[in-house]
């Protein structure tokens, strides 16, 4: 795999990849310089890019911070182990519901925040609801959120640096070793404690000069990046494993490789694919999220991401579901895991070159998630803590961003040092993850809809959906049972444990608000009248 | 209009189900199974969903405050890109 030393330029082909990586990462700090130049020194330019976003940008920026570790990563992996009933569990029913919450939450979010002058879903939140408790106790529910979503990024980006440079050094502490023989789909690579810590380090500095402007730029250049390579990888892939005369040929040989129940969805229960379909509501209270609606220059700005964020959905989810497939034809070493299917295949089967640039992609796609989740979780903490308790005017604009700087350096600690604690599978914490934010999306839509909510019916919404998803989490032993499900219909009808934490919090929210006083008319007035 | 838009919505919802292809093994194009490019589909009708809905059941009200956030930002040129809508803080 690590194939002969080049002739030329005297380097291992792992070396040769390596250096690929590193000038895509070189390429990324110098995007965020240029954004630097373009800062005008206040809080809302470095947090919200002086809501200059256009509809393009706004699309590849908001598209490539959905797109993270799990889609590339996750999604091949995924159906490496269940099949193309991937597609339909997360990728289909991510463009339906994605764009509806665009649609139904973003744009009405975003204009009550440019009304209102917001940053952060908790200084909506507590405005609407009128109670600072509900900021208090937010708070630490996003960031602890965040915390596992960061944390999908991390250890995939470290896997995948590794796995991609496989070969490229001699030293004792790179070998890897696999039931007491070496890996060589690992074995020289850079260690993933190594790769995360670079990855880390890359975007908080592109973050950090460029603020949301960089972001947003760095977004789109990536999500470019990943989309282009992940066809012409497709394609390369294709015509390698599938040894045909002609691309058709070549897919037609691979699919005819691949065993039946891999192609349909026969193992696959009907009630837990229909229940997937709560997940991809996540996005209406992803804290990114929310701050990049509202670096949009208009409403109107909404438009083409609504529309074509599910084209796009496909253009990236059709080839890695078709490469996890095949891969289950493709002799696959016992040591390489499920999340290491797609890097190990491009890094095995691809000219030297080709699996550089489509490591550059990878990387891509987990860096455009998490800039904007850096950014985010220091626009929380700086508005809805620092300022929010100790003051506005005491603080200048540039202690402000200072301020956010910092605290993202010590999440950004607290995450890679929890990475490095064990393997999970991408896919399962990015569930897990997601779960948590879907099960506040009634919270989020009644806010906006519904006059009768009020902040103790929040609160206890709140509440109980952190209440309900500790619970299951600590039954799915944190994550490690990988096929942990409700079974409130016994067992041959299993459904996701989202639908438990929904209905916790529905009842909760419901209930809570129709035995407390309504929000007053005042409070009512600036966010219905909008 | 909205309503019809809704409609579509939840048809979409529903045709996501599609438990008629769970166990057939059918193949298109030589390489793609059913219950991909069925998917692959629903991807494509959800895109002309939302392209119908954003042209014919914009949320009311949007482009007339797009115009005045416009108008605020010109005539506050090299300010706060037009925050001060009606009822703003800023």
């Amino acid at each position: 795999m690590n194939g002969p030393v080049s002739p030329l330029l005297a380097i291992n082909d792992g070396q040769i990849r390596l250096i690929i990586i590193l000038g895509y990462l070189a390429l990324l700090l110098l995007l965020g310089f240029s954004a630097s130049r373009f800062f005008r020194g206040t809080k809302k330019d470095y947090l919200l890019a002086g809501h200059s976003i256009g509809p393009l940008l706004l699309l590849l920026s908001m598209f490539g911070t959905t797109m993270t570790a799990f889609a590339l990563v996750g999604s091949s992996g995924e159906s490496f182990k269940k099949g193309i009933g991937v597609y339909g569990m997360l990728a289909s029913s991510s463009g339906i519901i994605h764009s509806l919450c665009f649609y139904v939450i973003g744009v009405k979010i975003y204009r009550i925040g440019r009304t209102q002058g917001y940053t952060t879903q908790i200084q909506f939140f507590r405005d609407r609801l009128d109670s600072d408790l509900v900021g208090l106790i937010l708070f630490p529910i996003l960031v602890g959120l965040i915390i596992p979503y960061l944390m999908i990024g991390v250890m995939a980006s470290g896997d995948v640096i590794q796995v991609m440079t496989a070969g490229a050094f001699e030293f004792e502490s790179f070998k890897v070793f696999k039931d007491g023989s070496i890996d060589v789909a690992k074995s020289g690579g850079i260690p993933t404690r190594y790769g995360s810590a670079l990855i880390c380090l890359v975007v908080l500095i592109y973050v950090f000069f460029g603020g949301m402007r960089g972001t947003a730029w760095a977004n789109a250049f990536q999500t470019i990046v990943f989309m282009l390579l992940g066809v012409v990888s497709f394609w390369l892939l294709a015509m390698k494993l599938g040894g045909g005369e002609t691309i058709m040929e070549s897919l037609s040989n691979l699919t005819a490789k691949v065993d039946q129940s891999k192609l349909t969805r026969s193992k696959m229960p009907h009630s837990l694919f229909a229940t997937y379909m709560f997940i991809p509501l996540s996005v209406a209270m992803f804290p990114h999220l929310f701050q990049h609606w509202l670096t949009a220059k208009s409403a109107n700005t909404f438009k083409l991401p609504i529309i074509m964020h599910p084209i796009f959905i496909m253009i990236v989810w059709v080839p890695c579901v078709l490469i996890g497939v095949w891969a289950t034809s493709v002799n696959i070493p016992a040591g390489v895991r499920a999340n290491e299917v797609l890097p190990f295949l491009v890094n095995s089967q691809i000219g030297t070159v080709m699996a550089g640039f489509l490591a550059a992609g990878i990387l891509a796609a987990i860096m455009s998630s998490l800039d904007s989740q850096f950014l985010c979780i220091g626009s929380i903490f700086t508005n809805d803590i620092v300022t929010h308790y100790l003051g506005k005017n005491r603080f200048t604009d540039r202690s402000q961003v200072w301020i956010a700087r910092v605290f993202v350096i010590l999440i950004v600690a607290i995450t890679y040092y929890l990475s490095q604690l064990g393997y999970r599978s991408v896919f399962t914490m990015a569930v897990w993850c997601f779960s948590g934010y879907a099960a506040l999306f009634p919270v989020v839509l009644a806010s906006l809809y519904w006059k009768r909510l009020t902040a103790a019916g929040a609160l206890s919404g709140i509440l109980a959906m952190v209440g309900s998803w500790i619970y299951l989490f600590r039954a799915s032993e944190c994550g490690a049972n990988t096929d942990f499900k409700l079974a409130p219909f016994g067992d041959q009808h299993p459904v996701m444990p989202v639908v438990g934490i929904l209905i916790c919090t529905c009842l909760a929210m419901v209930a809570t608000s129709y035995l407390t006083k309504p929000p007053s008319e005042k409070t009512l007035a600036k966010f219905f009248d909008v | 209009m909205k309503i019809l838009i809704w409609i579509l919505i939840a048809a979409l919802i529903v045709a996501h189900h599609d438990f008629w292809n769970w166990e057939s093994d059918q193949i298109f194009f030589g390489f793609m199974p059913i219950g991909l490019v069925y998917h692959v589909g629903i991807s494509i009708a959800a895109a002309l969903v939302w392209a119908i809905a954003c042209t014919f059941a914009w949320p009311k009200g949007v482009d007339q405050f797009d115009d005045q956030l416009e108008a605020n930002m010109k005539s506050d040129f090299g300010g706060d890109r037009g925050d001060r809508v009606d009822g703003a803080q800023s």
